[in-house]
């Protein structure tokens, strides 16, 4: 008769206490590798939608930037060019440049190799009273266009005014009840009225349009000007005002370049602001899988303490159920001589048994669920996508750590039982 | 070898809350040596298994001393009581105490785990002079008391016990079974054995050659 014997025997005659331990213990263990598992397929879901919706954007932004290269390529955008130390705030503000260039600087353009401008429109213009009708217009001196000696030629954009010609806006023209063929003076000087605009809701309505010449004499800026506007500039890459400047600086150095808001631009800024809108709604993806991932951890982080704390305890409370049983057992071993050190071995030995029973039979549920739950609720990741070999090792050594921590307390209570006072009561 | 149980001036209280402490014992003294069977009578409460107990090394006194074979029970430790008891002390119980979950034989050998040496065939000799060579592997559900009673008989002996300390070992026996086990501890002592047997029963009481009453912890006769 030895104590493994014993302890096989008594398990035998208490099956049942002994299959509720490895219930418990299986139980917590397959809970504890499922948490895992669902946290993991959960994660690698979230990561792959993520992934997904990046994907989604890089191509879409891709194809949207081919599509605005080749709009681009064919639409051409406008610029202006202002003179040298202008403040682009009083630009902004007053619709005009106070500072004057060079006309020779339209020329110099039109000359030179210049590819990424075509139709050049040199202009001067100033906001002043009309002093024969007492109110404020805003006049502007143009050429036409400035034709580039090199290049495909193109077709103009904008025709000239002859030099006793006036163009005027639509406020103008229908306040001083002027038409196309009347006369009319401008600072002293008596000028046809060739042509009137209709409505259009901007400064134009009170401009007045007049030959560049004539301007510069009226204004006493000879050769003077303060914009050229570049109508229809083409680029092959997307930063076209980076290019262009480039260009423009080599021929012009010290001029100030803007763009003129065009549909080109709008284009732009519409992908731009589409690709905003995606980096966002991935952050906010993001953010919510992230959330939602913290969610997960926080509720794994508390459900398996919790079940492991409640396999002890279900361990503990059958270990002490058992030493009640067999107290009168206990006190004949001990009155027999057995030491309390094999006692508490016995108690040990059976918990840890239980255990790797249980860690067994419970890494058994976990496998079964997966495989039969695969497609329903992990998202049909493997095995091995879900939990470590480390992982499982740690539950099979864990589970029997945690067993004997368990059943010590009952351990130990009945190794210390007084036999006296168990055979004395009997 | 001469065996030797000697009890002087035993003393051992209960103490209970807020009560006032039972004297269980009172300055008993006792001699035994080799060949003594001893009868110990009295009411119940009069502190007959405090001295069962006490002299199996279960129990400590408050006073007094126990000396099995030369060895001050006091001098050894919780592990070196547990030692000695398994070599020189063995008890038979008036429920037997059985180990329910195993067969005849093995609960005759539960006290290897005590026990250095030990062995099968000394077992079912043992066993076999107790007429239960046929049950050696049923279990104690599947004996009558009488039989029960003889294994648990066989425990003790098997042990190699030299004092065996007998409480009411008759007390649920029919005259047959009641003979048989009071012949057995009779042999006991006539091999050398001490037996301290605490009954009630006048049939045990006429196998004893020594018989002593004790009434509140002091023997009266």
């Amino acid at each position: 008769m030895n104590l493994l014997k014993l302890i096989r025997k008594e398990i035998i005659h208490r099956k049942v206490n002994f299959t509720l331990s490895i219930i418990a213990v299986a139980v917590a263990a397959a809970s504890w590798l499922l948490s895992e598992a669902f946290l993991k397929s959960a994660n690698l879901k979230s990561e792959a939608l993520i992934q997904e919706k990046v994907d989604e954007t890089e191509a879409h932004m891709k194809k949207l930037e081919d599509d605005i290269r080749k709009s681009m390529k064919g639409l051409g955008f406008n610029i202006y060019i202002f003179p040298e130390g202008q403040d682009l705030s009083e630009v902004y503000s007053e619709g005009y440049a106070s500072k004057t260039m060079p006309e020779e600087y339209v020329y110099k353009l039109a000359n030179s190799n210049i590819v990424t401008v075509n139709h050049l429109l040199p202009t001067l213009t100033q906001s002043l009273e009309w002093p024969e009708h007492k109110r404020k217009v805003v006049l502007i001196g143009i050429r036409g266009q400035v034709p580039k000696s090199h290049g495909n030629p193109k077709k103009p954009l904008v025709n000239p005014v002859a030099e006793n010609d006036m163009v005027l806006g639509y406020e103008l023209h229908t306040s001083l009840g002027l038409k196309p063929g009347d006369k009319v003076k401008f600072m002293g000087r008596e000028f046809n009225v060739s042509k009137t605009h209709r409505q259009r809701g901007t400064k134009d309505d009170i401009t007045v349009w007049i030959n560049l010449g004539v301007c510069q004499q009226l204004l006493n800026k000879e050769k003077r000007i303060n914009s050229i506007l570049a109508l229809e500039c083409n680029c092959a890459t997307v930063d076209r005002i980076g290019e262009i400047r480039k260009e423009l600086l080599a021929i012009l150095p010290g001029t100030q370049i803007i763009e003129q808001d065009s549909k080109a631009l709008a284009r732009a800024e519409a992908r731009n602001k589409t690709k905003e809108t995606a980096m966002l709604e991935i952050d906010s993806i993001k953010k919510q899988q992230n959330e939602l991932r913290k969610k997960r951890e926080n509720m794994v982080a508390i459900m398996v303490p919790f079940v492991a704390l409640l396999c002890m305890a279900s361990i503990a409370l059958l270990a002490f159920l058992n030493v009640k049983e067999r107290i009168y057992e206990l006190g004949l071993l001990l009155s027999l001589g057995v030491k309390t050190s094999k006692i508490l071995f016995a108690y040990l030995i059976k918990a840890f048994l239980s255990a790797i029973i249980g860690a067994g039979i419970g890494l058994g549920l976990f496998y079964l669920s997966l495989h039969f739950g695969k497609e329903s609720f992990f998202n049909s990741h493997s095995a091995c996508e879900l939990i470590q070999g480390s992982k499982i090792i740690l539950i099979l050594l864990a589970m029997p750590i945690l067993a004997m921590l368990a059943t010590w307390l009952p351990a130990l209570w009945a190794a210390q039982t007084d036999p006296a006072e168990v055979l004395r009561h009997d | 070898m001469t065996n030797s149980l000697e009890i002087t001036q035993a003393s051992k209280a209960y103490k209970r809350k807020n009560q006032s402490p039972v004297q269980a014992l009172n300055k008993i003294d006792l001699k035994a040596q080799s060949g003594d069977f001893i009868a110990v009578l009295g009411p119940s409460g009069c502190g007959k298994s405090t001295l069962m107990l006490s002299a199996g090394a279960l129990l400590e006194l408050d006073s007094g001393k126990i000396v099995v074979n030369g060895q001050d029970l006091s001098e050894l430790s919780n592990s070196q009581k547990a030692s000695f008891r398994a070599n020189n002390i063995a008890y038979v119980y008036q429920e037997f105490h059985l180990i329910p979950y195993l067969s005849v034989i093995d609960n005759v050998r539960i006290a290897d785990l005590a026990l250095a040496t030990g062995s099968e065939t000394k077992a079912q000799e043992i066993l076999q002079k107790f007429g239960l060579a046929d049950r050696l592997h049923h279990l104690p559900s599947e004996l009558s008391v009488g039989e029960q009673q003889r294994v648990a008989l066989s425990r003790a002996i098997y042990s190699g016990a030299k004092i065996i300390l007998a409480d009411e070992p008759t007390g649920n026996l029919d005259a047959e079974n009641a003979e048989t086990v009071l012949k057995a501890l009779k042999d006991f002592t006539e091999q050398g054995g001490i037996v301290l047997m605490v009954t009630h029963d006048d049939r045990a009481v006429a196998f004893a050659q020594k018989k002593l009453t004790m009434t509140a912890g002091q023997w009266s006769s």
